[in-house]
């Protein structure tokens, strides 16, 4: 039994050419006019309980499929059809306000997202939980830090109950261990009977999720299957094709114009074993994949750190600070940032790493809290360095 | 429940469920007024700040410099202050609504048309917050007519019309941003154009007309009718009225409704 049919949707968005107030366009009937096809032609349909993956390139459609999935705006032709009610993660934490708290902020998101409102606030002791915020709701929304704000987004955003579950682009949310949490949470609903529409560039979560798999280019469906199939025959004509410059906007975590665009990020410890955690005064190495989908003469690639507790920032490395020219790119490759030792406290550290042009005029890729970094002991730490030392007595 | 969205096709999944509905509107209407005052000393009491200037300036004027000789003017003229305020202000962020509140029209699943309803209930609450004063006022004239009962009956006739106009000037001004800036032009000119300050009866007839069209100033006449007077409005105008509110709404809702589908679209 299908629960989204999808049949000959085209979407056209129109613009004003130039600055002309639409006003004496739509009088006088004339004056120049874009139109932008967002989708063109596209059919498909998701059974009961299955997952689809939507994969493309930034303005290839994805979110325009979505939204269209999601009833906010109307296709130009064709038909979208849902025989459930439709929840989505398609904007995290818009509605909130900073100066509520946390608690009804919550409420209002459990709200909006379809739960009436004696049912929301049964509930937000879970979302508090999963959020890990159960000590912060009381207080206001400013109070907290933009990981915060997005965990809590994100845990009222999967307690209300979905049928069909839209999500674009958001699991990129929190260090490593919530978005674990996350997707540990969506297999669950998977498991309980929810349909779900996943749009994401990142292949592996995709792979992680998706049974089948619609890849989008220009608003026109390239091919649909298999997660397996789709996904490998999108990378391979990616490596081949030559992408046109489309800035990359998802939201705050990530963004950039991605001429240049980062595919991976690893942790390993001093026996070259993959990790999210070391010891204090233990080597690091950071090892980035990257893909440079044009030629670029020269990047500057960059590692920071800093601590979750109080966002301090614990350091900031770049090439160009080293002096250090990484050469022409062009396609796949892979960096690695060897840090000796780490004099680092106790704690969790989250790592933003990002590629930029050698002016820093341009940012091609940039992750915010790509990755969480444990760094074991001390659970009363309050400063950042814990530097190599002994006492003596004289 | 099952939608099909077409080319062109207007519906919002959840819009038919009338107690989600009210869930909705009550806790936005609640979360918007308490924003309003928030971190403020005074809180909701500013409610009454900009209704109890007007009035003083008003008062000032019209007892003192020009005199009117209007009975016990600074409650004749805060019932028509109270009420101007809250078509005012309801219309003119009913109007702006769905361009202030873009993420609430991403949601899928929240009816459209609860954006510029919260608006203006989120205003009406601004005159239920005066209303204390009025009672004072009231209080220290010729006391509260029983009559008074009756002003949740004028308050509904008013969020008739109030809606209506929001409604439909809310989805033109998504199209043309002229709308707002037009809306803030026309009430600055109703205020003057509506006996707020001034006794209807002494405007002269061949203006009448003028008054005749405008429904607020059907409206404040029936609020000082309840609350000054001490009796009911009469009737049949009263009904009159009425069905001229409703008819404004529906056709509001209507050209809101046709218009919201591709609001997104043009935000």
């Amino acid at each position: 039994m299908n629960e989204i049919e999808v049949l000959g949707v085209s979407k056209r968005y129109r613009y004003a050419a130039s600055g002309m107030p639409r006003k004496l366009r739509t009088l006088k009937n004339r004056g120049p006019r874009v139109d932008h096809w967002a989708l063109r032609d596209v059919s498909f349909a998701v059974a009961r309980g299955e997952t689809l993956g939507v994969i493309g390139k930034n303005a290839s459609g994805k979110s325009t499929l979505l939204r269209l999935l999601a009833g906010i705006t109307r296709p130009t032709r064709g038909s979208v059809h849902i025989s459930r009610t439709v929840s989505g993660l398609l904007t995290l934490g818009e509605s909130m306000h900073p100066l509520l708290s946390g608690e009804e902020n919550a409420l209002t998101g459990a709200i909006l997202a379809g739960l009436r409102r004696a049912e929301a606030q049964r509930r937000l002791l879970q979302i508090a939980a999963f959020a890990e915020l159960e000590d912060h709701m009381e207080q206001p929304l400013r109070t907290f830090s933009d990981g915060m704000r997005l965990r809590l987004a994100f845990a009222v955003a999967v307690h209300v109950d979905p049928e069909i579950l839209l999500v674009d682009e958001v699991l990129a949310v929190g260090d490593m261990r919530f978005q674990e949490k996350c997707f540990s949470h969506l297999e669950g609903l998977q498991a309980s009977g929810v349909t779900v529409v996943v749009a994401s560039h990142d292949l592996d979560q995709i792979r992680r999720l998706c049974t089948r798999t619609l890849w989008l280019s220009r608003g026109r469906v390239m091919d649909i299957g298999e997660t397996d199939e789709v996904a490998d025959h999108y990378r391979q004509v990616l490596s081949e094709d030559a992408p046109s410059r489309e800035p990359v906007t998802s939201g705050g975590v990530r963004h950039g114009s991605g001429e240049v665009e980062i595919t991976g990020v690893r942790l390993f410890d001093h026996r070259e074993r993959e990790t999210s955690r070391i010891t204090p005064g233990n080597p690091l190495t950071v090892e980035i994949d990257f893909i440079a989908h044009e030629e670029v003469p020269d990047a500057i690639f960059g590692v920071s750190a800093h601590a979750e507790r109080d966002g301090v920032r614990c350091f900031d490395i770049h090439t160009g600070a080293d002096g250090r020219s990484v050469g022409r790119l062009h396609g796949t490759g892979r960096i690695r940032l060897h840090l000796d030792r780490l004099d680092l406290t106790g704690g969790i550290y989250l790592l933003d790493v990002g590629i930029f042009d050698t002016s820093w005029e341009q940012t091609y890729d940039y992750l915010w809290q790509a990755f969480a970094l444990e760094v074991s002991g001390g659970d009363h730490e309050v400063a950042v360095l814990r530097p190599p030392h002994r006492w003596s007595m004289q | 429940m099952s939608v099909t969205y077409e080319a062109g096709d207007f519906s919002t999944s959840r819009a038919s469920n009338y107690r989600y509905s009210w869930d909705l509107v009550t806790h936005l209407v609640g979360r918007e007024f308490r924003l309003r005052y928030r971190r403020t000393i005074f809180g909701w009491l500013w409610a009454m700040g900009y209704p109890l200037a007007r009035l003083l300036v008003l008062a000032f004027l019209f007892t003192r410099i020009l005199p009117l000789g209007i009975e016990n003017y600074a409650v004749f003229a805060f019932t028509g202050i109270i009420a101007w305020s809250w078509f005012a202000t309801g219309i003119a962020s009913a109007t702006s609504s769905v361009i202030d509140r873009r993420d609430l029209l991403i949601r899928p699943g929240v009816p459209r048309s609860a954006v510029p309803i919260v608006s203006v209930l989120t205003d009406g609450l601004d005159y239920a917050a005066a209303l204390p004063v009025l009672a004072v006022f009231l209080l220290l004239g010729d006391g509260i007519p029983l009559t008074s009962l009756l002003l949740p009956v004028i308050l509904v006739v008013q969020l008739l019309f109030t809606l209506g106009f929001g409604l439909a000037l809310c989805a033109a001004n998504v199209y043309l941003r002229d709308v707002r800036l037009l809306v803030d032009v026309v009430m600055l000119l109703g205020f003057y154009l509506t006996p707020v300050f001034y006794d209807a009866q002494s405007v002269p007839d061949r203006y009448r007309l003028v008054l005749d069209l405008n429904p607020m100033a059907h409206l404040l006449s029936a609020y000082r009718d309840i609350l000054i007077a001490g009796h009911a409005p009469a009737t049949v105008p009263f009904l009159v009225l009425t069905t001229v509110g409703m008819a404004i709404l529906a056709v509001g809702y209507l050209i809101y409704r046709w218009a919201s589908p591709s609001f997104v679209d043009e935000l």
